[in-house]
C-alpha cells in the first residue's frame, strides 16, 4: 500500500508555500496530487518552460463558448504553484485532482437552462467573471423556487396583520438576520479556514498566525522544518469542520437561499452552492487518490486546508463513485493566460482573491526579517517620489511597530501595524501616500508571462471565428478597407475593429476622411503584425470575447483616469464600438469626474458629445436618462462658471473658449431643450455687456446672440457701436470683430446697418491702428467662403467709389493740375476696375457722378 | 467631548475621574513602563471606557476609533513625542489631556501655544529680584512645564503648536532628541527622568499657522484625529453638545429637532467629504475646514436668532445665514462651489424645499 500524506494549504499563503516546499523535500513523493481541474493536467510541463513567469492563471473554457469560463491564479507564493513546480522540475508525476471542469460548467448550463425554462432568470444573462461558477443541481431549484415563494407569502402576510402580527413577524425577521449572518461568517470560514482561525487568535493576518505555529512548532520539534505543522492544521480542520457541521440545520440553509436582484436586472437564486458541490469534490478528490495510491509509492496531497478531513477519512469507494455516476458533460479546452498582482488582489472583485498580493510576495521572498526589509522598500518608494524618508524614520518606523504589536498582544507584526506606523512617523499622519504604497507594493504592478507554445487563448479563438465571418483575413500587407456603415457586414466590421483598437491591438488605423459622404463612411487602413498576437495574448485578461474584453478594458481605464476629457474621448470609443456594458460605467465616471472638476472649460468640452449622444445615441439601446441627468449637470456647472471662466484671458485661451462656446451653443440646439437655451443665452448676454472681456468673447456671444434671435438688428447693431466705438481701444475692437464676424459674413451682406457701422469704424481708423489692425482682419476675413468674399467684394465696389470719388475730385480740382496726373490716375482707377477719369472740358461737372 | 459645560469651575481630569485610575491601578499587573502611573493596556482601557473584571465599569473618554489611540499610547513609550493633528472639535485637547492625567496622574503640565509666545515658556525664565539680589543660581531660575515634565518624568502638553513662532518650536529640538535641557548661564543643564515625553496638538486646516520645521517634524509622530466617523455619531455629538451650551447660555429657544440638527450635519459633512450622504455624487469641498464645532455653533446662532427674534422655534431661515458663513470662507471659489452644491443637491433633495430657499436667498 502506498504511503499518503495530506497537506492542507491556504490558497495564495506564503507561509504554508514554504512550509510546503520544505516538506516535499523531506517526503520525497513519487507523485503529487494538487486540488485543480484535471483538464489542466496536459499543459502542467508548461510551468518549468522559459517563459513562465508567475502571476498567471489557467483558464479552462467550454469549446463552443469561451464565455463559460474559470480562471485558477497562481502567484509565485501560492503553495499550489510551488507544488507544481517542484514536481515538474524533479520529474515526477503531478496531476490535478479536483472535480473535472467539463462537469461544472456543464451543470452550471443546465441550471441555465433550467432557470430560464422556469422563468427565474432572463434568457440572456451575462456570464459573470468569476473564480468557480456558483452551481446547484437542479433538483435543488424546485426547492428555492418553494422557498421565494414562502417568502412572498410572509410578505402578503405582513400586509394583513395587524400590529400584534407585526411584531411576531419582526422578531421572525430578526431571527432570519441572525441566521443569515452565522450563514455569512460560515461562508467566510469556508473560504478562507486558516484566516479565521488566525482571525480568532487575534491575529489580523492569517500568514503571520501560520508563521507562529510553524516557529512554535519547529521550536519543539528537533529539525527546523518538519511537517507536523500540516499534521496540526488538519488536526484544527477536523475540528472546525466538526463544529459547523453539528451546529449546521439543513432548514437555516435553505432559508438563506434568496432572490438577488443583480445590477443588470436578472435575477437569481443565490444558493449555497457548496451543500451540492462540495461532496462531488471531494469524492473526484479521493477517486483521484485511489487510482494513484495503486499506481505510486508516495504520494503528496496538497489541498485547501478545508478539505483535508475529508480526504483523511475514506469512506468506501463504493459512495464516491456512486455520487460521481452519470454527471453531465460539456468539452472544454486549457490554457495558461497572463495574470496580474491586481487581479489577484481582492479590489478586482475575485472571491478568493488575497488583499495584498505584493505584500505576500515580499514575505515569500523575505522570511528572515520580513517587517524591516519592508519598511526599507517603503522608504526607497517614498524617495523615489521626492518624499522625505530617512533611515532614522525608519528605525523608528520600526521602533513603533514593535511598541504597537507588544500593546495588541501579537507576537508578529502584520501589514496593518506597518501601515499604521509608517502613516504615524514616515508619513506624518497624511494617508494619501499609502495609496500609493498600496498600489505599488501591497498589490503590487507584476505582470505575469506565457512560454510561446501555449495553446491558443479563447480570445484568439474569438477573434479568429469573427475574422472569418466578417470576411477580413489578417494580412502582414496594408491595404485600405472602405466601410460604408449602412451595410450590416460593414457596420460589424467596423465594430470590430475599434473593440480592437480598445485592447491597444491596433491592427487597423482609422483615416480620417474629408469631403462627401457624411458620418456613414469609414476608411480603414489595415496591417497585421506579429507583436499583435503577443498583444491578444495579454488582453487575454481582460475577458473571453472581444466584446467582454474590450468592454473591461474600457471600463478599467475609465476608473483610472481622471481626466474628464479622457473620459469624453473613451465614450465617443465606446460608442463607435458598441459597448453598452462599458457605457453605464464610463457614464458613472464622467458624472462624477464633472462634478470635480474645476475647469468649465474642461466641462464644456464634454458637453457636445454628450449632446450627440443624446440626440443619436439612442439606437443602441443607451439608458438616455442617465445621460441626459449628466449633462444636466455639466450645463448648470457651466452656466454658474463660464462668467468667472471668461475673465482675464489671453489670446489663445479667449479663441479657444469662443470657440467652446458656440460647439455648447450648437450641442443646447441640438438638445431642442428650451429651459437651457434661454438660461445659455442669458449668461451669454451677461458675456456681451460686459466691456471688461476679452473682445473676442464678447464678440461671439453678442454673434450668437443675434443668431438666437434673442438680439434684434438694431439691438446688434448697439453693441456692435458700443464696441466700435471712438472709446474702446482699435485692438480691442479688432478682437470684438473677429469674434463678431468669424464663422460666417453673411450677416455683414445681409445687414446694410451693420455693414455701414464697420465701414465708417474702417474709415476712422489712423494709419497707425490700420496697420496694426490688417492682419486681424484679414484672418477673419479669410474664415469666410469665397463666394461670402466675392459678395463682400461686390458690396465695397458699390458703395465705395461714392465716397472715394468725391474726395478724389475735390482735391483735384482745389490743387491739382488734372491734365498732368490724369495717366497715372487712370493706371489706378483701371487697377480698381472704375472707369477712366472723363477728359476736361467735355464734362464740367467732372467727378460727380 | 463629554465634558459637561453647566459646571462653573472645572476639575482636571486626573481629579475627575481618580476613582477611575486608582481602580485600574489596582487590577492593572502589567508590565509598566519607567514612571508611568498605568501599564499601556490600562491606559487605554482607561480612554476607550470599558468593564474591568472585577466589574468596575470605565466611562468611555474617547468615542471613536480604538487603533488609532492605540498608536497614539504605543508613541508615548517610545522616545518620540505624539503630535495629534487634526480640525477643530476633534477632541485633540480632551485626548491629549487624558493621556498624561492617565499615564502620569497630572495634567497640568501645560503650555499654551500663542503667535507672541517666547522662549522661555518652554525653557525657563529668570526671577530678576532675586537674580538681582543673589546672583544667577537656580534658585533665580522660573522654571517651564516642559522643564518640570522633565525632572520629574512626566508627560509635558504643549497646546496649538503650530500657532507658536517657528524660532521658538525649534527650542523644542534638543529637548526632544537630546532629552536634555541646557542651562547656559548656570553652565548646567536638567537631564529628562526616564518616562518624560510630549504631547502636543495642532490644528491642520487652521489659516496663518506657523508649519514645523522638517528637523521637528522628524521628532514627532503624528497621529491624526478623524472627524466623526458617521452621521448618526456626529448627530448625537452635535445634539448633546448644543443642548448643553444652549443651558449655559440661557438661550430662550426650544432645543433644536433632531431632524434640523441632521440636516445641518449632513450639509456639512457632504461638502467636507466631497460626496454626497448615499455615495452617488461627487462635490467640491470649500476652503473651510467645516469642523463638528461648526455645526455646533451654527445651531446655537441659529437658536439665538430663534428664541431673541422669533417665535423660539428653530426654522430654516434662522440656521440660512451662519451655515452660509461657515461654508464661504473664499468669497470667489467658495461662493461657486455651494452655489453648485445648492442648485445639483439641495434643490432635488426631498423635503428640503425650505432650505434651499432660505440659502438661496442669502447666498
Amino acid at each position: 500500500m502506498a504511503e499518503t500524506k495530506i497537506f492542507g494549504i491556504r490558497h495564495h499563503g506564503p507561509g504554508s508555500a514554504h512550509s510546503l516546499v520544505a516538506a516535499l523535500h523531506q517526503f520525497k513523493p513519487d507523485c503529487v496530487l494538487i486540488e485543480g481541474p484535471p483538464e489542466g493536467n496536459s499543459i502542467l510541463p508548461l510551468v518549468a518552460e522559459a517563459g513562465m513567469s508567475p502571476p498567471v492563471a489557467l483558464l479552462i473554457y467550454a469549446q463552443d463558448n469561451p464565455r463559460q469560463a474559470s480562471y485558477y491564479p497562481f502567484a509565485e507564493f501560492s503553495p499550489e504553484w510551488q507544488a507544481i513546480k517542484y514536481a515538474v522540475t524533479s520529474g515526477i508525476s503531478c496531476r490535478f485532482m479536483d472535480l473535472p471542469q467539463s462537469h461544472w460548467l456543464a451543470l452550471n448550463t443546465a441550471r441555465l437552462k433550467k432557470m430560464q425554462a422556469t422563468g427565474i432568470v432572463a434568457p440572456a444573462q451575462p456570464e459573470d467573471f468569476q473564480l468557480r461558477p456558483s452551481i446547484e443541481a437542479p433538483g435543488e431549484l424546485e426547492e428555492a423556487n418553494r422557498e421565494t415563494t414562502e417568502h412572498q407569502e410572509i410578505i402578503d402576510h405582513l400586509q394583513a396583520a395587524d400590529n400584534q402580527d407585526l411584531k411576531d413577524l419582526l422578531a421572525e425577521q430578526e431571527q432570519e438576520q441572525i441566521l443569515k449572518q452565522r450563514q455569512e461568517l460560515r461562508e467566510r470560514i469556508k473560504a478562507d479556514p486558516i484566516g479565521a482561525l488566525a482571525e480568532a487568535a487575534g491575529f489580523s493576518d492569517g500568514e503571520r498566525w501560520w508563521e507562529q505555529i510553524v516557529e512554535q512548532r519547529a521550536a519543539k520539534s528537533d529539525s527546523a522544518v518538519d511537517h507536523s505543522v500540516f499534521d496540526a492544521i488538519a488536526e484544527a480542520m477536523q475540528v472546525l469542520r466538526l463544529e459547523l457541521a453539528s451546529e449546521e440545520d439543513p432548514d437555516a440553509r435553505a432559508k438563506t437561499a434568496k432572490l438577488e436582484v443583480s445590477d443588470d436586472g436578472s435575477e437569481r437564486i443565490i444558493f449555497d452552492e457548496d451543500i451540492i458541490m462540495e461532496p462531488l469534490r471531494e469524492a473526484h478528490m479521493r477517486q483521484t487518490m485511489r487510482s494513484a495510491a495503486k499506481e505510486f509509492n508516495r504520494v503528496a496531497v496538497v489541498c485547501g486546508a478545508w478539505h483535508t478531513p475529508a480526504l483523511l477519512n475514506m469512506p468506501p469507494a463504493k459512495e464516491d463513485s456512486a455520487l460521481l455516476k452519470g454527471l453531465p458533460k460539456q468539452k472544454v479546452d486549457a490554457t495558461w493566460i497572463p495574470w496580474t498582482h491586481g487581479r489577484l488582489s481582492f479590489a478586482s472583485g475575485y472571491g478568493a482573491g488575497v488583499h495584498s498580493p505584493g505584500w505576500y510576495q515580499h514575505i515569500f521572498n523575505n522570511r528572515e526579517n520580513p517587517v524591516l526589509t519592508w519598511l526599507v522598500k517603503v522608504a526607497q518608494l517614498l524617495r523615489d517620489e521626492d518624499l522625505d524618508a530617512s533611515s532614522a524614520q525608519v528605525i523608528d518606523t520600526l521602533r513603533l511597530v514593535e511598541a504597537v504589536s507588544a500593546m495588541r498582544e501579537l507576537a508578529h507584526p502584520g501589514l496593518d501595524e506597518l501601515n499604521e506606523a509608517i502613516i504615524t512617523v514616515l508619513c506624518n499622519g497624511n494617508n494619501t501616500p499609502l495609496a500609493l504604497i498600496r498600489k505599488k507594493l501591497i498589490v503590487g504592478e507584476s505582470l505575469g508571462q506565457v512560454p510561446e507554445n501555449t495553446p491558443g487563448t479563447p480570445l484568439e479563438r474569438d477573434l479568429n471565428q469573427l475574422q472569418s465571418k466578417l470576411r477580413m483575413k489578417p494580412e502582414p500587407i496594408a491595404k485600405i478597407l472602405e466601410l460604408d456603415l449602412r451595410k450590416p457586414l460593414d457596420l460589424s466590421r467596423s465594430e470590430l475593429l475599434n473593440r480592437l483598437l480598445i485592447l491597444d491591438i491596433d491592427w487597423a488605423e482609422k483615416q480620417y476622411i474629408r469631403g462627401k459622404s457624411g458620418t456613414f463612411h469609414e476608411n480603414w487602413d489595415l496591417e497585421w503584425y506579429p507583436e499583435l498576437s503577443i498583444r491578444l495574448i495579454e488582453a487575454g485578461i481582460w475577458g473571453r470575447t472581444i466584446e467582454q474584453a474590450a468592454a473591461a478594458r474600457a471600463a478599467d481605464v475609465a476608473s483610472r483616469t481622471n481626466s474628464l476629457a479622457t473620459l469624453v474621448d473613451l465614450l465617443e470609443k465606446i460608442l463607435e464600438a458598441d459597448l453598452p456594458d462599458a457605457l453605464n460605467q464610463v457614464m458613472t465616471r464622467i458624472n462624477s469626474e464633472a462634478a470635480m472638476a474645476g475647469d468649465v472649460i474642461e466641462l464644456m468640452k464634454a458637453i457636445p458629445t454628450l449632446a450627440r449622444v443624446v440626440r443619436y445615441g439612442n439606437v443602441r439601446g443607451t439608458d438616455i436618462g442617465a445621460v441626459k441627468s449628466i449633462i444636466d449637470g455639466l450645463i448648470t456647472r457651466v452656466l454658474i462658471g463660464l462668467p468667472a471662466a471668461s475673465q482675464s484671458l489671453d489670446d489663445d485661451a479667449a479663441d479657444s473658449l469662443q470657440a467652446l462656446i458656440t460647439e455648447v451653443n450648437a450641442a443646447l440646439l441640438l438638445l431642442n431643450s428650451a429651459e437651457d437655451l434661454k438660461a445659455y443665452r442669458s449668461v451669454l448676454a451677461k458675456l456681451a455687456e460686459d466691456a471688461g472681456l476679452h473682445g473676442h468673447i464678447s464678440g461671439k456671444a453678442t454673434r450668437l446672440l443675434f443668431e438666437g434671435r434673442t438680439l434684434d438688428e438694431l439691438a446688434a447693431a448697439r453693441m456692435m457701436q458700443f464696441a466700435l466705438s471712438r472709446g474702446s481701444e482699435p485692438l480691442y475692437a479688432g478682437k470684438w470683430l473677429e469674434g463678431f464676424l468669424s464663422g460666417s459674413a453673411l450677416v455683414l451682406i445681409h445687414d446694410s446697418r451693420l455693414w455701414q457701422l464697420l465701414d465708417s469704424w474702417l474709415l476712422g481708423l489712423n494709419q497707425e491702428s490700420f496697420s496694426e489692425l490688417l492682419p486681424l482682419l484679414r484672418r477673419t476675413f479669410s474664415t469666410f467662403t469665397s463666394p461670402e468674399r466675392r459678395q463682400i467684394g461686390e458690396r465695397v465696389r458699390d458703395t465705395q467709389p461714392v465716397a472715394g470719388e468725391i474726395m478724389l475730385t475735390e482735391e483735384i480740382e482745389d490743387n491739382l493740375n488734372l491734365e498732368r496726373i490724369r495717366p497715372p490716375l487712370n493706371m489706378v482707377r483701371f487697377l480698381l476696375g472704375l472707369e477712366p477719369l472723363p477728359e476736361a472740358g467735355k464734362d464740367g461737372k467732372g467727378g460727380s457722378e | 467631548m463629554t465634558e459637561t459645560l453647566a459646571q462653573v469651575l472645572r476639575e482636571h481630569a486626573e481629579t475627575q475621574y481618580a476613582h477611575e485610575l486608582s481602580a485600574l491601578a489596582e487590577i492593572d499587573k502589567r508590565q509598566r513602563p519607567p514612571s508611568w502611573k498605568l501599564s499601556p493596556w490600562a491606559v487605554m482601557q482607561y480612554l476607550m471606557g470599558g468593564t474591568l473584571e472585577n466589574g468596575f465599569e470605565i466611562t468611555p473618554k474617547y468615542i471613536g476609533n480604538r487603533r488609532i489611540i492605540e498608536i497614539a499610547i504605543a508613541t508615548l513609550t517610545t522616545d518620540r513625542a505624539l503630535l495629534l493633528l487634526g480640525v477643530p472639535g476633534t477632541a485633540k485637547t480632551w485626548v491629549s489631556e487624558h493621556l498624561s492625567a492617565a499615564i502620569s496622574l497630572d495634567s497640568t503640565l501645560l503650555v499654551q501655544g500663542t503667535a507672541g509666545m517666547a522662549e522661555e515658556q518652554i525653557r525657563y525664565g529668570w526671577n530678576y529680584a532675586r537674580l538681582i539680589a543673589d546672583g544667577p543660581s537656580i534658585n533665580a531660575l522660573v522654571s517651564s512645564p516642559v522643564m518640570q515634565a522633565m525632572r520629574h518624568g512626566k508627560i509635558a502638553r504643549i497646546e496649538e503648536l503650530t500657532r507658536i513662532p517657528a524660532d521658538v518650536q525649534d527650542s523644542l529640538i534638543t529637548i526632544l532628541s537630546e532629552k536634555t535641557l541646557p542651562i547656559p548661564e548656570l553652565g548646567d543643564e536638567v537631564q529628562a527622568v526616564k518616562g518624560f515625553n510630549v504631547i502636543a496638538t495642532a490644528n491642520d486646516r487652521d489659516k496663518g499657522v506657523n508649519d514645523l520645521s522638517s528637523a521637528l517634524k522628524r521628532r514627532f509622530n503624528t497621529v491624526v484625529l478623524p472627524v466623526p466617523a458617521s452621521i448618526e455619531e456626529e448627530v448625537d455629538i452635535v445634539a448633546r453638545r448644543t443642548e448643553a451650551l444652549g443651558r449655559a447660555l440661557e438661550l430662550p429657544a426650544e432645543p433644536p429637532a433632531l431632524e434640523e440638527i441632521r440636516r445641518v450635519v449632513t450639509i456639512f459633512r457632504e461638502l467636507r467629504n466631497g460626496t454626497t450622504l448615499d455615495g452617488k455624487n461627487k462635490l467640491k469641498s470649500p476652503s473651510g475646514s467645516l469642523s463638528t464645532a461648526e455645526a455646533i455653533s451654527v445651531i446655537n446662532n441659529g437658536l439665538a436668532l430663534a428664541g431673541h427674534f422669533g417665535d423660539g422655534i428653530i426654522k430654516a431661515e434662522d440656521m440660512a445665514s451662519s451655515i452660509v458663513g461657515a461654508v464661504i470662507k473664499d468669497p470667489v471659489q467658495d461662493a461657486v462651489v455651494f452655489r453648485e452644491y445648492l442648485e445639483t443637491v439641495v434643490k432635488e433633495r426631498e423635503g428640503w424645499k425650505d432650505f434651499y430657499r432660505a440659502l438661496r436667498n442669502i447666498s
